[in-house]
């Protein structure tokens, strides 16, 4: 039942880094919804691993028997690298909006009408 | 005579101090507190050596490259908030992090192109269930967490310095 | 308002709802039990994330260390203006370390 929850809060997760992507003008909060949407993103991909009373995949002896009961290792594995590349995505973004802002004196994203002209 | 004297000076330190407060509030990243300096100082070692254990144990205990390299990070981070970044950078140079980075990734690029022929070989002469095991995966994690806590580190400089020109 | 963004959220919501409702929780048994059985044995890692990250598919890892450098570099490069990229003392340590 708990996977139900966990579902929903991922569904609730994106939806919410959409709007932010979408609505918000501030070049800083459309990156927070990137980062929120992420989340979400990550939030799924851990609770297709979930198991019930599951442990820490982590041989404990060198005959241990109760694999059964261990979580699935992969999505935990494939979220550790999404996790460093959003790191990345989010370091570059913020290192062109500085610059943005030293250029243009604003981060709003609808005052950067430079290119439009 | 010697009274107003001592009442002068008296006065003249408070008045001094006045100053070296406006003069602290002034710039407040440049002199942080007393205890933020003391602590940071007492804490650093131990974050690098939990990073460290992170990084060797990361075979056998929750763990690993990733997040070795980011409690590495981390103590530079509190450093560079702490400290004068002209000061930190002074000891720990940007273009000498990206000489580390560069041979660790040449490094983590041989271990993981030749993992198939070196993986074998190494088992064998490894104990399992000690520090000594892990075949390559002992090696990657240490490499990896220079490179990831190397990158954190620039990018983070970079940041900062960007922030402190305005 | 802003409508357009309130109705790509209801859209958006809407068909992942729908997704996540067809979603197969029974996570594959076979890859589990072959990571979890083998881990100890071909990798010599008792921690089955670890040897997943970097042994069974190190070359994922391999890619994603790709895009952590070149983002580090591009930040490296962004970040220093021309005037301050010290190309002197760029090029002296480049002479130190060749001389070595």
């Amino acid at each position: 039942m708990i996977i139900v929850y966990s579902l929903i809060a991922a569904v609730i997760l994106t939806a919410l880094g959409t709007y932010a992507l979408l609505a918000k003008d501030n070049l800083i909060k459309k990156i927070i919804g990137l980062g929120i949407f992420t989340d979400g993103i990550h939030l799924l991909l851990i609770s297709i691993g979930y198991k019930e009373e599951g442990i820490a995949p982590i041989i404990r002896d060198i005959n241990y028997q109760q694999l059964g009961a261990m979580v699935d290792p992969l999505p935990q594995a494939l979220v550790l690298t999404s996790i460093v590349i959003e790191l990345s995505i989010t370091a570059l973004a913020l290192v062109i909006i500085i610059q943005i802002h030293k250029k243009y004196k604003t981060i709003n994203s609808k005052h950067l009408r430079r290119l439009k002209e | 005579m010697d009274t107003t004297k001592h009442q002068g000076g008296i006065h003249q330190i408070i008045i001094n101090s006045k100053k070296t407060n406006k003069a602290k509030t002034k710039n407040r990243l440049d002199n942080m507190d007393l205890i933020i300096k003391t602590i940071t100082r007492v804490m650093f070692p131990f974050i690098i050596l939990f990073g460290a254990y992170t990084a060797l144990h990361g075979h056998l205990t929750p763990g690993g490259g990733f997040p070795a390299g980011a409690t590495i990070a981390t103590a530079f981070t509190l450093l560079v908030l702490t400290f004068r970044e002209s000061e930190v950078e002074g000891r720990f140079p940007e273009i000498k992090l990206i000489d580390i980075k560069s041979i660790a990734s040449i490094a983590l690029l041989a271990i993981i192109l030749f993992e198939f022929a070196l993986r074998d070989i190494i088992i064998q002469y490894q104990i399992p269930m000690t520090v000594w095991s892990g075949g390559d995966t002992l090696f990657a994690n240490i490499f990896g967490s220079i490179i990831v806590a190397t990158g954190i580190i620039i990018i983070i400089y970079s940041l900062i310095k960007e922030e402190w020109k305005q | 308002m802003k409508l357009v963004p309130i109705f790509g959220l209801i859209i958006f919501t809407t068909l992942m709802l729908y997704a996540v409702s067809d979603l197969p929780i029974t996570h594959n048994p076979d890859v589990k039990q072959y990571y979890l059985q083998n881990a100890l044995e071909k990798t010599g890692s008792a921690n089955a994330v670890n040897a997943i990250v970097w042994d069974f598919r190190a070359y994922d890892t391999l890619g994603e260390e790709t895009v952590l450098f070149a983002a580090v570099i591009a930040v490296f490069l962004i970040a220093h203006k021309k005037s301050e990229f010290k190309l002197k003392t760029l090029k002296k340590h480049i002479s130190k370390t060749q001389s070595k």
